[in-house]
């Protein structure tokens, strides 16, 4: 940008082979030509009659943090300029008249400043999300590995006060399913995040021969006893997926469903269906649990991350999510207050 | 401590929990009254159903934050609905096995909730508890 037209057009005419070059003299035209467009530099003149180019430039450095900003000056006006750069509006400036060869050099860096701050910001979004998910994960696992402990504590305050053997007996055997709990729950949330941070190795997946395993890790969970289990896999063609993610979120769903199993209803089932084909396998698992706690609107805020009070009925709902995620499929989750749960997931053939 | 004066109302979906706090306070020959409740739901039938009987003690009620079906603070919801009298002899503390700087805020903005407390349950806390209620109670001329 620059009030002279013929310093605009000597510049585009040197520059277009190399860049796409666009000019004005306007100050507003330039901003919203930013504004609607990929710029990589703005080069502004210092001396102009509206604004200044060190104004132009530190004006739009609040709305497009991404442009590298250059000051062209042939004005002695040395002193704006060296507090321009030392205060960060501008990365360097050009004095006039320039030179083709030194300005590419310097384009050239701008240029590429410009892809490494841009990807500097991307990876700083990513990390601070990645961050604030593991604190709200780290947060609601605690809860869930504090309360067996606590349990056990009571326990172990009733035994060394329990004067009969049978007494301090059932205390122990109390201990027991607590401590057993919490070993599943523990092991299941290590096996989780191991796998999360594997990189994908797609293989041919048997659902059936899946499904049979996670029911025999699901068979150590406490309420297991409690729940009828049904399946229902209709695969007809070969299935190419990471198998590790592909168990951890059949697992993950199997336990979310036995956490809110009613232990006081004979009825309780969990029922299976996998139906695979060429293009995605469709994995639903549907239950007779208990309301969460939560109504279905609160556990997806959680799960994306908005909200994350009284936590612990997420966590599951969040691994699978996370899951499905990595998988590039697609989770949805149905649950009415009043209870029963349904959870479908879409996940791609990756052949 | 007169066993008369305090029902303690423990509602917790844990089993384990609840029989291990009921043998503790009984243990500590706190009083005579304890109810145990693992739902909500049960407990809150048991306070419509039995008001009257309810109306001349102090009422302890020690609520799990985090249960099935209804949580701690969606009881409370509805324990505010019962009656004046009844709710100014009712006296809350919420449990939870992590205490959590949300919980806490949330709890002390509900005007029942008399505290926060992490389990297990420390009984010879909940006897200090009992000791200043029945102070505030009886200068008060609740009791």
């Amino acid at each position: 940008m620059d009030d002279e037209e013929n310093n605009l057009i000597s510049f585009q005419a040197t520059f277009r082979r190399d860049y796409n070059v666009w000019v004005t003299q306007s100050p507003q035209e330039a901003a919203e030509f930013i504004r609607l467009n990929d710029v990589h530099i703005v080069i502004a003149d210092q001396k102009m009659p509206e604004v200044s180019g060190v104004e132009f430039l530190e004006m739009i450095r609040y709305e497009f943090q991404d442009p590298i900003r250059i000051l062209l000056t042939g004005y002695a006006d040395i002193e704006a300029v060296i507090d321009a750069i030392n205060r960060g509006q501008v990365f360097r400036y050009i004095q006039k008249p320039w030179n083709e060869g030194e300005l590419k050099v310097l384009f050239d860096s701008a240029y590429q400043l410009y892809f490494a701050n841009k990807d500097l910001r991307l990876k700083n979004a990513e990390l601070a999300r990645a961050y604030s998910e593991l604190e709200k994960f780290v947060y609601s696992a605690s809860h869930d590995i504090k309360a067996p402990i606590a349990t056990i504590q009571g326990l172990v305050k009733l035994a060394v006060q329990e004067s009969d053997l049978a007494g301090m007996r059932e205390c122990i055997d109390r201990i027991d399913i607590s401590a057993n709990k919490l070993s599943f729950f523990t092991n299941h949330l290590l096996g989780f995040y191991q796998t999360l941070r594997k990189p994908l190795d797609y293989v041919p997946v048997d659902f059936s021969e899946m499904w049979h395993q996670t029911l025999e890790t699901a068979r150590l969970h406490e309420n297991f006893q409690f729940v009828r289990m049904t399946k229902e896999i209709q695969q007809n063609n070969t299935f190419f997926c990471d198998a590790e993610h592909l168990k951890a979120a059949l697992m993950s769903l199997v336990v979310n469903s036995l956490k809110y199993i009613n232990k006081s209803n004979p009825e309780s089932y969990l029922a299976m269906r996998i139906l695979s084909n060429e293009s995605v396998a469709i994995i639903e698992l549907e239950d007779n649990v208990l309301g969460l706690g939560n109504s279905q609107e609160q556990i997806l805020e959680m799960v994306e991350g908005r909200d994350w009070v009284g936590s612990s009925a997420a966590i599951m709902v969040f691994m699978i999510k996370k899951i499905a995620d990595k998988l590039n499929g697609q989770m949805q989750f149905n649950h009415p207050t009043n209870g029963g749960m349904t959870i479908k997931l879409t996940i791609p053939n990756h052949k | 401590m007169k066993e008369s004066e305090f029902n303690i109302i423990l509602i917790d979906d844990n089993e384990i929990d609840t029989s291990v706090n009921e043998k503790l306070i009984k243990l500590a020959n706190l009083t005579g009254n304890v109810r145990t409740f693992n739902s909500s739901t049960q407990a809150l039938a048991f306070l419509r159903e039995n008001h009257d009987q309810l109306l001349p003690f102090i009422n302890v009620v020690l609520l799990d934050i985090l249960m099935p079906e209804m949580n701690g603070f969606a009881c409370l919801k509805k324990m505010a609905s019962m009656d004046e009298p009844l709710k100014e002899r009712m006296c809350v503390y919420m449990l939870s096995s992590s205490i959590d700087r949300l919980d806490i805020m949330k709890a002390d903005a509900e005007p029942m909730v008399r505290r926060v407390l992490e389990k297990p349950l420390d009984v010879y806390l909940l006897k200090k508890i009992l000791v200043e209620l029945k102070q505030e109670f009886s200068q008060s001329g609740k009791i």
